[in-house]
Order: C-alpha cells, then sequence, then structure tokens
C-alpha cells in the first residue's frame, strides 16, 4: 500500500515534469519568433528639378 | 499469492516512474539550458514570420523643368522661379518656361503609417551658382496635395514639414512625415521648389539638374 502511494506521486510528479518541459518547449520554440515588416520602395522614388542658364553670347536669338 | 503478484507489480511499478521522474527531470534541465543558450532547441520547430508590407512610393509627377532662360537685368538683380506661384511663377526671368505645380508623391499599395524623408544632391551653391555664393537660393516646402486642386488632409499626421520655403541642404535627409495616415483619397504629397538665380550666376551649356530622392521607412 505504501508502495502504491509513493508511484503515485512519483506518477504525478513525472505529470507535472512533462507539463513544464512542454510549456518550456513551446516558450523556448515559439515565444522568440518575430514578426518582421520591412518596407518595399517599388517603383520610381526620385524626381527631378532642372533648367539651364542661357549664356550671354545666345541671349541675343532668345530674346 | 494475489498480494506476491500485486507486490510484484508494484514494485515494477516504482521502477518505471523513478525511471519516468528521471527522465522527464533530465528533459526539463536539457530544455533549461537549451534556453539559456539562445539555441533553438529544435530546427523544425523554431518559426519566425515575416511579413513584407509593399508600399509604392513614387513620383506620379516627377519632373519640373524650367527649359533655358536668363535673368532679366533690366527688371532686377535675379530671378524667381517659383512652382507654388500661379500668378507670378516667374519673376524677373526671361525665356524660362513657367511651372505652377511641385513635384507629387505619392504613397500606395498599404495602409501601413510610413515616414517619409527627403534629399536633395544639389544645394542653391552647387545647382546655380557652381559652388560659389552667390545668393542664389534653392527651397523647397511640402504640402497635402489633392489632383482636384484643393489639399488632401491628413495625408500626413500633423508632423509634415517644412511648410514654408526652407533652404536645401544637400545630401540631407529631411523627414517631411513623420507618419502617413493612408486612405485612397489622402496619399499624394506636393513638394514645391523655389529657385532664385542670381544675375552674376554663370551660364552653362548644359542643364542644370537636382535630384529630389524620397524614401519610406517605418516610423
Amino acid at each position: 500500500m505504501d508502495n502504491q502511494k509513493i508511484v503515485v506521486i512519483l506518477l504525478l510528479i513525472t505529470i507535472l515534469l512533462s507539463i513544464f518541459s512542454v510549456v518550456l518547449t513551446f516558450t523556448t520554440n515559439f515565444g522568440g519568433s518575430k514578426t518582421v515588416e520591412k518596407i518595399n520602395n517599388q517603383g520610381p522614388s526620385s524626381g527631378q528639378v532642372s533648367f539651364k542658364i542661357i549664356p550671354e553670347s545666345e541671349r541675343g536669338t532668345t530674346e | 499469492m494475489d498480494e506476491q503478484l500485486s507486490g510484484g507489480v508494484t514494485n515494477v511499478l516504482m521502477v518505471v516512474a523513478v525511471i519516468a521522474v528521471v527522465v522527464s527531470v533530465f528533459g526539463v534541465i536539457s530544455t533549461l539550458n537549451l534556453r539559456g543558450s539562445g539555441f533553438a532547441s529544435s530546427s523544425p520547430g523554431n518559426v519566425t514570420l515575416e511579413i513584407q508590407q509593399v508600399i509604392e512610393l513614387n513620383f506620379t509627377r516627377n519632373l519640373i523643368n524650367w527649359s533655358s532662360g536668363f535673368v532679366n537685368t533690366s527688371c532686377g538683380t535675379s530671378a524667381l522661379l517659383d512652382t507654388n506661384n500661379t500668378v507670378n511663377p516667374i519673376i524677373c526671368g526671361q525665356g524660362w518656361v513657367p511651372q505652377t505645380t511641385g513635384l507629387i508623391l505619392t504613397t500606395l499599395g498599404s495602409s501601413l503609417p510610413i515616414a517619409i524623408n527627403l534629399s536633395s544632391n544639389q544645394n542653391a551653391s552647387t545647382l546655380i551658382d557652381a559652388g560659389g555664393s552667390l545668393s542664389s537660393a534653392f527651397r523647397w516646402k511640402v504640402q497635402e496635395y489633392n489632383i482636384t486642386g484643393g489639399a488632401e488632409p491628413l495625408t500626413c499626421d500633423a508632423t509634415l514639414t517644412p511648410l514654408a520655403y526652407t533652404d536645401i541642404v544637400a545630401n540631407q535627409n529631411v523627414k517631411i512625415c513623420n507618419q502617413t495616415q493612408y486612405a485612397v483619397d489622402r496619399n499624394e504629397l506636393r513638394i514645391d521648389f523655389q529657385v532664385n538665380i542670381s544675375q552674376f550666376a554663370p551660364a552653362q551649356t548644359g542643364y542644370r539638374t537636382a535630384i529630389i530622392t524620397a524614401t519610406g521607412f517605418l516610423p
């Protein structure tokens, strides 16, 4: 009878340790997973501002 | 006889239970060691989820070209070209073609709030004065925009800047918007430019061009 109680206690300890181990395994493997958000810039993201200053020698033809 | 049998089974069970406890303890210690080391305890079960948000950040109007011209010295000592002045887009300039709309920057593809940096590869000195200092100016400002003419409120949160013309520093990222607030009808920003050209600015055979680059990133 005493031996049976010991067996029951040992089995309970085993179950608790197993549950603890499973929880640890899940938190170790899945708790560290990350969600990474990235931005992909697509298409042209540059514009241009341009002009030309006409040389004085050429201004007579433009005026 | 039954008691002897029962006692034997119990002993066997006890041995099994002790072994189970030892194995469990070993498993827990093993897991704890792996956890402490930072290594994954098993590669197939180690999940890293990566979500890529695709954002199109485009200049839907990507060119401002005033063409060729010069300062009309009978009017003033410099010419002012302004994309945000519909009444007098060119003051004291001759030959240049008026531009009355700035660059239009459009965000498409995601409702994810992003910050936007703007940079120019030229400043007034390099763009207009050929590296000198002749009091020329190259400035920009931003505003929310709607192609129908009105503003699109809330394209950016309250951080939209600069709202007034500000001198451009070459190759410096300027955060014009800290956080976009995307919606279909509020996804456009307008960047206007003002160029003040001194009468002493050297003429060139080719065009002077500044490249304006917009970059989106997570705030």
